[in-house]
């Protein structure tokens, strides 16, 4: 029993670190309506930065109470991905068209280059030696504290600017509502909850590889939450859980099908797009018996 | 040169001066000018494909005109950021309506008015009171509005599925939402039934008179158009071809030659029929 | 300052291949303003494609021309299947789909091929499917394979192989080809009447699906004649090329004026003899960053590329 609880730690931890990811790439792709293909960027980001904060600037300052240190770590590697967030979107978002999308990707593809190149922090081989600080308890404690604030931030008026310029700039703008500062609110914040993922993450298994920024880990974090139902904050969730449980439960299935889950997601993401733009979350709705409201019958009956 | 009979008005809001836009080779609008006074209804009529739409574009900065320019009272608002216009207090609907189709018909209204709790998004989450009072109270200012235009029953309503109509008079309770002094109407009564009509009239009367803005509207029931408006512009190939009031824009004769000299040739795609009826 | 010449004629030979790929994402960018972003996997398909066939024993020309026609039925099926459905549900739609159809594509090669490299005569895994294949090519020791010259033009200090100025006499003419091609034919027209004016195209008479579905055909066709230039020139093909070019290639777009065909051309063999000069003066690291690099810098000082117009949103 013991032993089951120590293998099923692990999983955990990662369930809620790609959750708190997750709902960062909501804010952005469901919340703005904007595509980001470097999220896993502005978590390795935030996890470099906030592992660079623990070994070096810590110590060095005289920090060594664990719970402070961590909790500078998370800002840190927050504020750290807002930056590079800042520096990837400004250029980008002033713009029409999907310029976005691609840059984020380039920049991944920069980032994983330059991190490979700085000793300092461990080069191709990874940044080793990070203090534990992070817990079980820690991530969810964090996760908890994203989703309260994501889910009071959608009431807000940024978070009312920010959807009404993903339904409509133009109609957003003749409101009154700067929409390059929406966008740019939402992706930024999007990035800096990536980049507290990322601080969590180091403190949690001590060790960060360049490859953290690749752009294999941001489509995974993009495919859970499309997967998942980008409209909703417990969409994200619930497509995090997907991506970290398949890969655990497939663990003892033969090579091929392991190998080729991939495959499935990919396809299930274009299913997704095309038959169910709100994910398997509205699935989930259907067959859980909920009090049906007046909007729900409104919404039936006009569609 | 045509002579503006509105220098005669006093209190002009909104002031277009000598507006010119090409596109290309195309000269969409030339030379338009226009006032629209504070508590008066000023009516921009013309066959489809005139540069109607352009206008209003040009005035809420959408497009930047190549000459000409846009005031508001004394402030400037020429080539500005559409946003900064929609912030001085120039605000509109779309002919093919632009609703918010993510949210509901609340949600629509309390988004027109976000730009004016900017900055404190931070304190609005952590519910800092002062903060809460103020969402309130936009709460409560966004549901006067709809009661104002007759949404009351539809709030939680998705905006896109509402009725046509009432998503017509949706978009004008969120374009008043941003405290605006000059409301620009672009076709508010296309696609509504004649009670409709009467009373999205009635309606447009009551936010002139309870709200004291000046209303500048596009439309091609000419009814609707004679009835509601003290003054008329009549804007054909992009030129202003006549203007005042209802009575004096239907004898003009350059302006039934505009609308059914296009009778003429077989081209009937450029010709709005409804209008051409109502006219003659 | 001859070594710096010596760059610019190195770096034509992968410009070229970038400025292929670049005008499928141009063209299709410019009807329907939509980054296809499984465009640079239809020339990772298209590459294993040739290199397959030249392989079994087709002669090369037959190869190349089997192998455009057949990625570029695919790709106008994908469109139908994949995109087409989502005209009108905004610009993230297609945009994740597209994602979607770029890491199926990816996966599935990787999958049925293998993720190891492939070069000349490549030889098809075990499996009941290449057997088949192998028994309607049954001669595959006469394999033709294509051979690009490899003669040098020497010109002391500057030494031009013939390959390079091959594979860019082959870009330039087919820059030139599909120019002429969007001017004078009549589906050509079609698309540039689409690029400009959608709703106009539409009333004049312009058949929307059928020139949009020309516009994907020829692109991924341009896309696998890169395929081919590029595998002969490494004389490698795997299953990430398409995502790395691919990249590259659309900012090579960018660069030049996406929208505008000359201005793939340039934007590619701008950005081929860029990342050649990082690698001549030692600063091979930081190649593969350049695209991204130059990508930021045009949207920031000309948004429209170098070629490009400044656009009218239609309200």
């Amino acid at each position: 029993m013991e032993q089951l609880i120590e293998y099923s730690i692990l999983p955990l931890m990662l369930f809620g670190i790609t959750a708190i990811q997750a709902l960062g790439l909501q804010l952005i792709l469901g919340g703005a309506g904007l595509l980001s293909l470097g999220h896993a960027a502005f978590y390795a980001v935030g996890g470099y930065s906030a592992a660079a904060f623990s070994v070096y600037a810590g110590p060095a300052l005289g920090i060594t109470q664990p719970f402070l240190l961590m909790s500078l770590s998370l800002f840190v590697g927050g504020f750290s991905a807002l930056l590079a967030g800042l520096l990837v979107a400004i250029p980008c978002l002033r713009l029409q068209g999907d310029y976005l999308a691609m840059a984020t990707l380039g920049f991944a593809e920069i980032l994983g280059t330059a991190l490979k190149n700085i000793e300092s922090v461990g080069g191709t081989r990874g940044f080793t030696g990070i203090p534990k600080l992070s817990s079980l308890a820690w991530v969810f404690a964090t996760l908890g504290a994203v989703w309260w604030a994501l889910s009071r931030f959608r009431r807000t008026g940024l978070g009312m600017a920010i959807q009404a310029t993903r339904d409509d700039e133009i109609a957003s703008r003749s409101l009154g509502i700067n929409t390059y500062s929406a966008k740019l609110s939402a992706f930024v914040v999007g990035s800096a909850i990536a980049g507290i993922a990322g601080a969590l993450y180091v403190h949690a298994l001590q060790f960060i590889s360049p490859d953290e920024a690749d752009f294999s880990r941001s489509v995974i974090i993009v495919l859970a939450v499309v997967i998942g139902g980008m409209t909703s904050l417990f969409g994200s969730v619930l497509g995090a859980l997907i991506l970290v449980a398949v890969p655990e439960a497939l663990r003892f299935a033969p090579d091929a099908i392991r190998e080729q889950r991939m495959i499935y997601f990919a396809l299930i993401v274009i299913f997704v797009m095309l038959f169910s733009p709100k994910g398997l979350q509205s699935l989930l709705e259907r067959f859980l018996p909920r009090k049906k409201s007046k909007i729900a019958a409104a919404r039936g009956g006009s569609k | 040169m045509i002579p503006l009979s509105d220098r005669k008005i006093t209190n002009v809001l909104l002031k277009a001066e000598n507006l010119t836009i090409r596109f290309g080779g195309l000269v969409a609008v030339q030379n338009f000018s226009l006032s629209v006074p504070a508590k008066q209804i000023v009516g921009l009529i013309g066959p489809n494909g005139a540069g109607k739409t352009t206008v209003f574009n040009l005035m809420t900065g959408v497009y930047k005109p190549n000459e000409g320019s846009v005031h508001l009272e004394d402030l400037e608002l020429t080539a500005r950021g559409a946003h900064i216009i929609a912030r001085s207090g120039v605000a509109r609907t779309f002919q093919n309506i632009r609703l918010f189709a993510g949210l509901t018909v609340l949600e629509n209204v309390v988004a027109a008015q976000s730009w004016h709790r900017r900055g404190k998004s931070l304190a609005s989450l952590i519910s800092w009171p002062s903060v809460v009072a103020e969402e309130k109270e936009f709460l409560k200012q966004a549901k006067s509005v709809l009661a104002f235009v007759g949404l009351s029953d539809y709030e939680e309503w998705e905006a896109t599925s509402l009725p046509y109509g009432l998503q017509r008079k949706l978009e004008i309770a969120r374009a008043l939402m941003t405290r605006p002094r000059v409301l620009l109407l672009d076709e508010p009564a296309a696609g509504m039934n004649p009670t409709e009509k009467d009373e999205l009239a009635e309606l447009v009367r009551k936010i002139c008179s309870n709200y004291g803005l000046g209303v500048l509207l596009i439309e091609h029931d000419m009814k609707f158009v004679m009835n509601l408006c003290s003054q008329i512009t009549v804007l054909d190939h992009g030129e202003v071809i006549a203007v005042g009031t209802p009575s004096e824009v239907q004898k003009n004769p350059k302006v039934i030659e505009a609308y059914l000299g296009a009778d003429s040739s077989s081209d009937t795609s450029s010709l709005d029929l409804a209008t051409r009826e109502k006219l003659v | 300052m001859f070594d710096f010449i010596q760059y610019l004629f190195d770096g034509l030979a992968v410009g070229s291949v970038y400025a292929l790929i670049a005008l499928g994402y141009s063209m299709v960018f410019g009807v329907l303003q939509l980054v296809n972003f499984a465009h640079g996997e239809l020339f990772m398909v298209g590459a294993y494609f040739v290199m397959y066939a030249i392989s079994l024993g087709l002669p090369w020309p037959l190869a190349l021309a089997f192998g455009m026609c057949s990625v570029g039925f695919f790709a106008v099926i994908m469109e139908r299947l994949c995109y087409k459905p989502l005209r009108g549900a905004g610009k993230l739609a297609p945009l994740i789909t597209a994602v979607g159809l770029s890491l199926l594509l990816q996966n599935l090669v990787q999958a049925i091929l293998g993720p190891n490299p492939q070069s000349y005569p490549a030889s098809l895994p075990e499996g009941y499917f290449s057997n088949a294949l192998k028994s309607i090519f049954p001669s595959p020791e006469q394999i033709q394979l294509p051979q690009l010259p490899e003669g040098l033009f020497d010109w002391g200090e500057i030494v031009v192989r013939h390959r390079d100025l091959l594979i860019f006499i082959v870009a330039v003419a087919v820059t030139l080809g599909l120019e002429l091609f969007l001017r004078k034919s009549r589906p050509g027209r079609g698309i540039r009447a689409l690029a400009l004016q959608p709703n106009a195209a539409k009333l004049v008479g312009v058949p929307f699906d059928f020139t949009i579905s020309i516009t994907f055909f020829i692109g991924a066709a341009l896309a696998v004649l890169a395929g081919l230039l590029q595998g002969m020139a490494d004389n490698q093909v795997t299953p990430y090329m398409g995502i790395s070019s691919g990249l590259k290639a659309f900012a090579a777009a960018v660069l030049g004026g996406i929208g505008v065909i000359p201005g793939a051309l340039v934007g590619g063999l701008v950005l081929g003899i860029a990342e050649r000069l990082l690698v001549g003066y030692d600063l091979s690291t930081y190649k593969d960053g350049a695209a991204f690099f130059i990508l930021i810098i045009v949207l920031l000082l000309r948004p429209q590329g170098l070629l490009g117009k400044a656009r009218m949103v239609k309200v």
